[in-house]
């Protein structure tokens, strides 16, 4: 694993925004997660599931399993890919959700409604925020990479705004280092937790 | 005023430029009453770079990829033609329309008539900081894609750097007048 910092800030604050850089399958995925999604205490907190691929029922029971505390409020933003329709995914993800949980659907393809959907979820409560995107790689799916830069200049700016800490998957496996190194910029940290860590990246 | 009028029917649209500071967003102001472009343009003059024009041929003319705001009487404009405004990320359309008409959503913001001046110049500053912002953010991809090109011992690279660190600071500067909703749809308008 490789921690890179791109803050110049004082070095007691958090960063806001960090780009968790895993590889399919590790095992270390799931730790790296828990402990960025622990930065606010879950039990007091407001967190934000954003999904691609996997379902809002199978990133609760993600939650579950990784980090064992629910939140005091938590909102899942399920971005439908290509794989999994608008439809599909909300009428199969209602179900296996928690009491209480707001689940927003939103398709890939609309990246503005998907902005203003996690930008209303930022804003929905009082409590520290704590916004958890799985992942870039599925918004690559769904957009070219220049589109999907500028959406997420805009997220990490607005999370800062909102005093929110967040951090976005990214899997290397599927990316080159140019698309990784490009994107990284973006981040005040990037953790590598990939089978490729430690590397330029 | 710097120039002649185009109200005299000529086809050449009016370039107006003011003096007293360096302005660098150009702003198209079109009506089809010569007395609301002059109103408009003085308005604006010294902190913008106007043009203007009162016919849609004059309007058309004077459209080009160095206006970043337009200011316009909607019945001047055909509607392909603002639809190609409405998804275009490095301008930004206003009607100016009187106090009772209803404004097509595809505009960014509307201005009523009689103009407030006040009024005028912050939306015409709004505008112009949304381009401002999607401006540094096509720089700002651009340059990191070269930097993501590079290796760190590549000796182009800590001056590549050091570009994007002054990009971020004026990234963050055009971006601090903006809520989030306009800088959303600053960032992938037309994307």
């Amino acid at each position: 694993m490789s921690v890179r910092s791109s803050s110049d800030g004082d070095e007691n604050s958090q960063p806001s925004n960090v780009l968790l850089v895993t590889s399919t399958g590790d095992s270390c995925e799931g730790t790296a997660c828990r402990e960025l999604s622990e930065r606010n205490a879950p039990a007091q907190s407001h967190v934000i599931l954003a999904t691609g691929l996997g379902s809002a029922s199978e990133r609760l029971a993600d939650w579950d399993a990784e980090v064992g505390v629910r939140p005091a409020e938590t909102t899942v933003v399920d971005v439908a890919t290509a794989t999994r329709s608008v439809a599909a995914t909300a009428a199969g993800s209602e179900h296996d959700t928690w009491p209480g949980v707001t689940v927003d659907h939103v398709d890939a393809r609309d990246l503005l409604g998907l902005s203003e959907t996690l930008d209303r979820a930022l804003t929905r409560s009082d409590r520290p925020t704590t916004l958890c995107v799985r992942s870039v790689s599925d918004l690559l799916q769904s957009a070219d990479l220049e589109t999907v830069f500028k959406l997420l200049e805009a997220l990490t700016r607005n999370v800062e705004r909102t005093g929110g800490v967040a951090h976005y998957h990214l899997n290397a496996d599927v990316h080159d280092d140019e698309t990784l190194d490009t994107l990284a910029v973006l981040f005040d940290a990037v953790v590598d937790v990939s089978d490729h860590g430690g590397a330029d990246h | 005023m710097t120039s002649n009028d185009t109200t005299d029917g000529g086809a050449v649209p009016v370039f107006r430029r003011g003096s007293d500071t360096c302005p660098s967003h150009v702003v198209l102001v079109a009506d089809t009453d010569p007395a609301v472009v002059d109103e408009v343009a003085d308005a604006l003059e010294g902190q913008y770079i106007v043009r203007t024009a009162t016919t849609a041929e004059d309007l058309h003319d004077a459209l080009d990829d160095a206006v970043s705001a337009v200011l316009l009487d909607p019945t001047l404009l055909a509607d392909d033609i603002l639809d190609c405004l409405a998804d275009d990320g490095d301008s930004r359309v206003a009607a100016l329309v009187d106090d009772e008409t209803a404004v097509d959503d595809r505009f960014d913001d509307h201005v009523r008539k009689p103009v407030s001046r006040s009024a005028l110049r912050a939306t015409v500053d709004r505008l112009c900081q949304c381009v401002a912002y999607r401006d540094a953010l096509d720089r700002y991809f651009d340059l990191a894609r070269r930097v993501g090109a590079l290796s760190e011992g590549d000796p182009e690279y800590d001056r590549l750097r050091e570009c994007l660190d002054d990009l971020e600071a004026e990234l963050d500067d055009a971006a601090t007048p903006l809520d989030s909703t306009e800088i959303y749809e600053a960032a992938l308008r037309g994307e």
